[in-house]
């Protein structure tokens, strides 16, 4: 036996031995390893779209809250002007007086002013002061036919005099009642169907904001509903104009008790006259034009196809490949996601999809392998003596349960839009990563092997590149969700096997991909 | 050039670099751990490949200490673990047949160098040869041995004095020869 010094002899040297590692040692490790870094280089990705989709979701919201939100003061702002004088004279705030200026309502604050239908103190944002004059009303300075609006008024409250009606930037020279309007207020009414424009007003096509004003005068005949659109005046009203900012914005209601209806005057309009540069408003895009975020999720069943392509390592020699066994379940490839769309136009839009696949593969076939079974041999009539080796033959059979998570980038164009209706056109590609597999491989029947992923034997590809084509339906649900049924075509760009099959396989398909979209924002 | 603890930290960061240098700096070492505890070389690379695998994969949890005793603990139950899953392959032998051998001249060992030697221990029956390894090499107790390859702390025991004098009779032979 050997003894303790011994031992530690043999201890010493074999913690000293080195032995050369293999010649591809770091390079397997390093795939095997690396893998984890991909997926989460993946990860992250499907993680910033995630969060830049939601932070376009609150900015859009916040900017929607903001624009909605009614200012304290506007609350109670919005009255009707059809109220009697004396009521009006109550309720009307001497704030108005101290602020002789005035200011133009988006057409937001104007459906939420309607709505509340409260005295108008004042409105702070978003506010465009066009006069700025602090001259109180006198009634020297006014003349003409705007001279008798402030007689009935209380003294705290404001007239319009004509100095302040010069400045403004709009004609008001043929028009009385000093009024707000805007075109896309006038469109307001016109859909709340109680529009009483003048049969000769000119409408105002310039989509810009602008403060419109026209001067009344106490005692100019104003029509009725009826009498506005035949062009005929009849009746003749007295009209007390507390100030220009109870004007601004009413809903103007005909009622029975004499009271009138204002109409939504548009009058000539004089481009010179505004000062474009001065105004702090901007032009807003029409919502249905306004590039936009959308979030959705997807499923798309696919029928899969294959083609086979030889693989240069193949040392087996194929027979016969047994490939119609394969019932529909087997072909049917699932894939489902998440996807986030940006509409660059109101046209085109980009969008990713971040997608898991699922598929299974059932390949048989048979091969002849290089034993010789049994030898043939023939004489032919002149003694010539043929030998024909006979090989040995076996069955394989692959089967493959593979799941792939994906990130596809696509472009989508839209034509044949109307109402809630559009069509679309997709073109996509993106990369497929294995996250799981497994390998079952049979030979003349009976199970030979089981690979898992990952595994120095898989034979299944980690990586799969794939481009996507497609046209489909889209179909607004409501204002916010969308629809979307199109019949796509996916085709892998590589083998889904590695070399280490004796073929690769390619697999294509044919599904549908059904889609909701939620658009972000307002 | 970095420290050890560097290229530790590095690799606990899962940086590729620092993965490099720590396979490069113990490739060599581990690779004869390997090899010690396999009859071939390809036994040995797979187990190679697959302790690298998870030494990377479980780099975090190392929390000071030698880092070689670290890394060859991981290698070493990589290896057993490898025996367990191939023990019903591997060929049952009739130890009643290995005889107590003669003794051996003094100093066989000090003559003979790491390769020879490790080629004599894994002439050694593959029972004999793993505790051998557990028990001489790396240091751990017959009660360790016994947990890690499942068998009694007697049966860890008596293979070891087995494996002595198996490896004794060994390396007479092979000094015999050597000098014919």
């Amino acid at each position: 036996m050997l003894n303790e010094k011994e031992l530690e002899e043999i201890r010493r040297k074999m913690m000293e031995l080195e032995e050369e590692p293999p010649v591809q040692g770091w390079a397997s490790i390093q795939a095997e390893i690396q893998p984890k870094r991909r997926w989460r280089l993946f990860g992250w990705l499907a993680v910033l779209l995630l969060v830049t989709g939601t932070v376009a979701l609150l900015i859009k919201y916040r900017d929607h809250i903001s624009l909605n939100k009614p200012a304290p003061e506007m609350a109670g702002n919005n009255r009707p002007v059809t109220e009697s004088t004396h009521k009006n004279n109550k309720t009307q705030n001497t704030e108005s007086a101290d602020t002789p200026s005035l200011h133009i309502l988006s057409t937001q604050q104007e459906k939420v002013a309607s709505a509340n239908r409260k005295p108008i103190r004042s409105v702070n944002k978003p506010t465009v002061t066009i006069s700025k004059s602090k001259n109180k009303t006198k009634p020297s300075d006014t003349s003409g036919e705007g001279s008798t609006m402030g007689k009935d008024l209380p003294k705290t409250q404001k007239t319009v005099t004509r100095t302040q009606l010069s400045e403004l930037p709009v004609d008001s020279q043929s028009d009385d009642l000093l009024i707000v309007a805007n075109t896309a207020r006038e469109k307001l009414y016109r859909k709340r169907g109680n529009s009483v424009r003048r049969p000769d007003a000119k409408v105002l096509n310039e989509p810009v904001r602008t403060a419109v004003t026209h001067s009344i005068k106490q005692g100019t005949p104003i029509q009725k509903d009826n009498d506005f659109r035949k062009g005929t005046g009849s009746d003749s009203v007295e009209l007390s104009v507390p100030s220009i900012h109870s004007l601004a914005f009413r809903d103007i209601t005909l009622q029975q008790t004499g009271a009138v209806r204002l109409p939504a005057i548009t009058p000539r309009f004089q481009p010179d006259s505004i000062p474009q540069a001065e105004s702090p408003i901007k032009p807003t895009i029409p919502s249905e034009n306004r590039a936009g975020w959308s979030v959705g999720l997807f499923v798309a069943p696919r029928y899969t196809f294959r083609t086979f392509v030889p693989s240069t390592s193949d040392d087996i020699v194929i027979i016969r490949m047994n490939n119609a066994n394969s019932s529909l379940k087997d072909r049917l490839e699932y894939v489902w996601g998440l996807n986030v769309r940006r509409d660059i136009t109101k046209r085109f839009s980009v969008e990713s999809h971040l997608m898991v696949s699922q598929l299974s593969e059932k390949l048989g076939y048979s091969y002849r392998t290089d034993h010789i079974e049994e030898l043939i041999r023939t004489v032919t009539g002149t003694n010539q003596v043929t030998v024909t080796p006979v090989y040995e033959t076996g069955q394989r059979q692959v089967v493959s349960d593979y799941t792939y998570s994906g990130l596809r980038i696509a472009a989508t164009y839209y034509f044949k839009a109307s109402g809630r209706h559009r069509l679309n056109l997709t073109m996509g590609s993106g990369v497929n990563l294995l996250l799981k597999g497994q390998t079952r491989q049979y030979v003349n029947g009976q199970l030979d092997q089981i690979t898992t992923f990952p595994s120095k034997e898989n034979v299944l590809k980690q990586v799969n590149y794939t481009i996507l084509a497609g046209i489909g339906y889209n179909y607004m649900l409501n204002r916010n969700y969308e629809l979307t049924i199109m019949p796509a075509f996916n085709y892998s760009l590589e083998s889904t096997y590695t070399q280490q099959a004796p073929f690769g396989l390619r697999p294509y398909s044919v599904g549908v991909h059904l889609q909701l979209m939620r658009k972000l924002g307002k | 050039m970095h420290s050890e603890q560097e290229i530790i930290v590095g690799c606990q960061q899962q940086k590729p670099a620092f993965q490099e240098k720590l396979y490069q700096l113990y490739s060599r070492k581990m690779m004869a751990v390997c090899m010690r505890y396999t009859r071939s070389r390809f036994e040995a690379e797979d187990i190679f490949h697959e302790a690298f695998v998870r030494v990377f994969a479980n780099i975090r949890t190392y929390n000071g200490g030698s880092f070689e005793g670290w890394l060859r603990r991981i290698f070493v139950n990589t290896a057993i673990n490898h025996y367990h899953k191939n023990r019903k392959y591997q060929d049952h032998l009739d130890y009643s047949l290995v005889e107590e051998s003669s003794p051996a001249e003094d100093d066989i060992v000090s003559q003979i160098n790491s390769q020879e030697l490790l080629a004599l221990i894994n002439q050694l029956p593959e029972g004999y040869r793993l505790v051998f390894n557990l028990y001489v090499v790396e240091g751990f107790t017959h009660r360790e041995i016994a947990d890690m390859l499942q068998i009694a702390e007697g049966t860890s025991k008596s293979q070891l004095a087995k494996a002595k004098n198996y490896l004794k009779d060994l390396l007479h032979k092979y000094s015999i020869s050597e000098k014919c």
